[in-house]
């Protein structure tokens, strides 16, 4: 099977001169969930820049459900979704128009995008802010649109950089099954997140990055056990971080 | 009040005449385009048509000049005018909140009183300039007769006073309910009062105003307050820079910060009727956010004000004159559309990016073509049955700059932007 997201010593960044990334390979499965975690400047956002094509690799490669962005720009892009940490809505539009312009963006069809509009709106509880333009909504509530914008394309990967943050008790438990469902339609999901305990529960697989290297990566377990048999995924990862910086650079040569 | 409350008061009065002084070297800069636009030669004209009338109603006085109702409307409008500009800040809930008692002993009340002697000094000039034309109207004349000018004023002023007094006692209203109660029951004591000290038995009007201004503030005790109204007063200066960031949009472009989008229902749906398709994606989201734009805002304002312009002149040359100007320059309006820029979530769709500049371009030639018909028409009707040889050319010329140069101009500077 086609792997949905696939790394191969990636290296990049905005400089030449300076990578960011340092030869990085990792591969997301369809329907598996993979965490991407690691200390603040440690390249996950570079990473996740790599992988929706706003950064070219200065060498290596990535294929979103196959293919490169150079080789068939369309279905690269129509293979991924993207959550960003900071909800970036359109000023000028309603929640609903949003989804609208999402649903043509990606060429799904009317009737099919009501359906799917409608369910997300329930889920999440939005039905009465559709008409809404963003600068009525709540930090969280826009968090809510971008992801439902997100949901509703039900790409093969979707890249959701801190999920959690923002969202109100309902919301995350809204977020976890709707995750579950894209997981159980095939989707893979790549999550960029700080929150340690939910990722451990949750993801299938994590790839610890320092300082632009994967460190570590595997099932939660797996990583603990690269940090010595760390109790939890928090202690794993500092165990992990301080070992790197102590000199151990890439456990993992790749 | 410890010497240590008076030196953050001290400090807190710094922040709002800092805050002011920006505020006011945020939107000065603004009125240069103001004036170059034309505005100020409007307003001197209009000034100069308003003086000269006045001195010419004042010599040769109509019998049914309306003095009752101009005096009873321009008098209400002004005390109904009760502005408060605090500067607040949202962050201010966190960091001056402390300092409510200080802030409000040392910053609020004198506002209100400076509002307060705003509102009455405001008053009494109206008056002064109405006085004239109440005695020397017939309508007005035997109303005018029965009670002193000075009495009159100074009651007039006073009410200004409870005007401002009592929209302070809304503000602090905790529940917007009796809030938006009490504003309504201040908006027709003032139109009725304002009537009956004008035209009405001098001494029922004064009872009237009396038992009215009384059951206001009777009424006004019976649901809490806040101390400090925070939230409202944060909200009102909100709403006070919003206004002035629309009448400075009418002539120019402001930084995004400043704009707000306008829900805009009754033209908006128009971008719905854009076929379900990938290709218009990227029309249906410049369309949207050019409808909701304050740039479509000044140039539907721009063309309402010259459509009545050309329908009220009946002067086929002047009619002629205000087309050209208005559909070359609500053209120069529409170019702003090449400026909006996206955050990256626009670059990740599946959407090619080249198709953006066409997009653009399109929308602007629908809504220049939509404005040119719409100039167009209520240009000539009134000139009808019109002179082909003017309007065909004049129609030709404004289809040739908002179809095909204005687009072809949007595109490229959308291009340029992006290199």
């Amino acid at each position: 099977m086609t792997p949905a997201l696939e790394i191969n010593q990636l290296t990049g960044g905005y400089s030449q001169r300076r990578p960011v990334l340092h030869g990085i390979s990792f591969t997301v499965e369809p329907g598996r969930m993979t965490g991407l975690i690691g200390l603040n400047g440690a390249g996950k956002s570079t990473t996740i820049k790599h992988i929706l094509g706003l950064m070219l690799p200065h060498s290596g490669e990535v294929r979103v459900a196959g293919v490169k962005l150079e080789e068939d720009r369309d279905r690269f892009r129509s293979s991924c979704a993207y959550v960003p940490e900071q909800p970036s809505l359109f000023p000028n539009l309603t929640v609903a128009e949003h989804l609208r312009w999402t649903a043509m963006a990606y060429g799904i069809e009317p009737g099919e995008a009501e359906n799917r509009t409608a369910k997300l709106a329930e889920t999440f509880r939005m039905d009465k802010a559709m008409g809404n333009l963003p600068d009525t909504l709540s930090k969280g509530m826009k968090q809510k649109v971008m992801l439902m914008n997100a949901l509703l394309v039900s790409p093969p990967l979707l890249i959701i950089d801190e999920p959690f943050l923002g969202l109100d008790p309902l919301a995350t438990r809204a977020l976890t099954g709707a995750l579950d469902d894209a997981r159980a339609q095939g989707s893979a999901i790549l999550l960029s997140s700080h929150i340690l305990p939910a990722l451990e529960r949750r993801a299938d697989n994590l790839v610890v990055l320092h300082q632009g290297r994967i460190i570590a990566s595997g099932t939660p377990e797996e990583v603990k056990k690269q940090a010595g048999g760390a109790p939890t995924l928090d202690d794993a990862f500092e165990t992990l971080v301080l070992d790197a910086e102590q000199g151990g650079g890439s456990k993992l040569g790749r | 009040m410890g010497a240590n409350e008076e030196e953050k008061l001290g400090e807190l009065r710094k922040l709002r005449a800092s805050r002011a002084k920006a505020f006011r070297q945020e939107i000065y800069p603004h009125f240069r385009y103001v004036f170059q636009s034309g505005f100020g030669l409007v307003l001197s004209a209009l000034g100069i048509t308003l003086v000269m009338g006045y001195i010419r109603t004042l010599m040769n006085m109509p019998e049914d000049w309306p003095a009752d109702i101009v005096g009873w409307i321009v008098i209400a409008l002004i005390c109904l005018y009760t502005p408060l500009r605090t500067y607040f800040q949202p962050s201010d809930t966190v960091f001056v909140l402390p300092l409510e008692r200080g802030v409000l002993d040392g910053i609020l009340r004198p506002l209100v009183r400076k509002s307060m002697i705003s509102s009455a000094i405001r008053v009494l000039v109206a008056f002064g300039i109405f006085v004239p034309l109440y005695v020397r109207a017939p309508v007005t004349e035997a109303a005018a007769d029965s009670r002193s000018m000075w009495a009159l004023g100074s009651l007039l002023a006073l009410f200004a006073v409870w005007s401002v007094h009592a929209a302070w006692l809304e503000r602090r209203m905790a529940d917007s309910v009796w809030r938006i109660g009490l504003m309504l029951g201040r908006w027709a004591a003032v139109v009725a009062i304002v009537a009956a000290l004008l035209l009405k038995s001098f001494g029922l009007a004064l009872g009237f105003a009396v038992l009215t201004v009384a059951v206001w503030y009777l009424l006004s005790r019976l649901s809490p307050k806040h101390t400090l109204p925070w939230d409202r007063l944060i909200a009102e200066e909100g709403a006070a820079r919003r206004r002035w960031n629309r009448f400075l949009g009418w002539f120019v472009d402001l930084p995004t910060e400043f704009a707000r989008p306008a829900r805009r229902n009754w033209i908006a749906w128009t971008a719905e009727r854009l076929p379900w398709r990938r290709e218009n994606a990227w029309r249906y989201l410049y369309a949207k956010t050019m409808l909701r734009s304050e740039t479509f805002g000044a140039l539907w304002r721009w063309s309402v004000l010259l459509m009545l312009i050309t329908a009220f002149a009946g002067k086929p040359v002047i009619d002629l004159i205000t087309f050209v100007i208005a559909f070359f320059v609500g053209g120069l309006q529409i170019t702003e559309l090449g400026r909006v820029r996206f955050a990256e979530n626009a670059s990740v769709v599946p959407l090619a990016q080249e198709e953006r500049g066409r997009s653009i371009a399109s929308i602007a030639r629908v809504c220049g073509l939509a404005m040119v018909v719409l100039l167009w028409l209520v240009a000539c009707l009134p000139n009808w049955p019109f002179n082909p040889a003017l309007w065909i050319p004049a129609l030709a010329v404004a289809l040739f700059w908002t179809g095909w140069l204005l687009p072809r101009r949007v595109m490229k500077s959308f291009e340029e932007d992006e290199d």
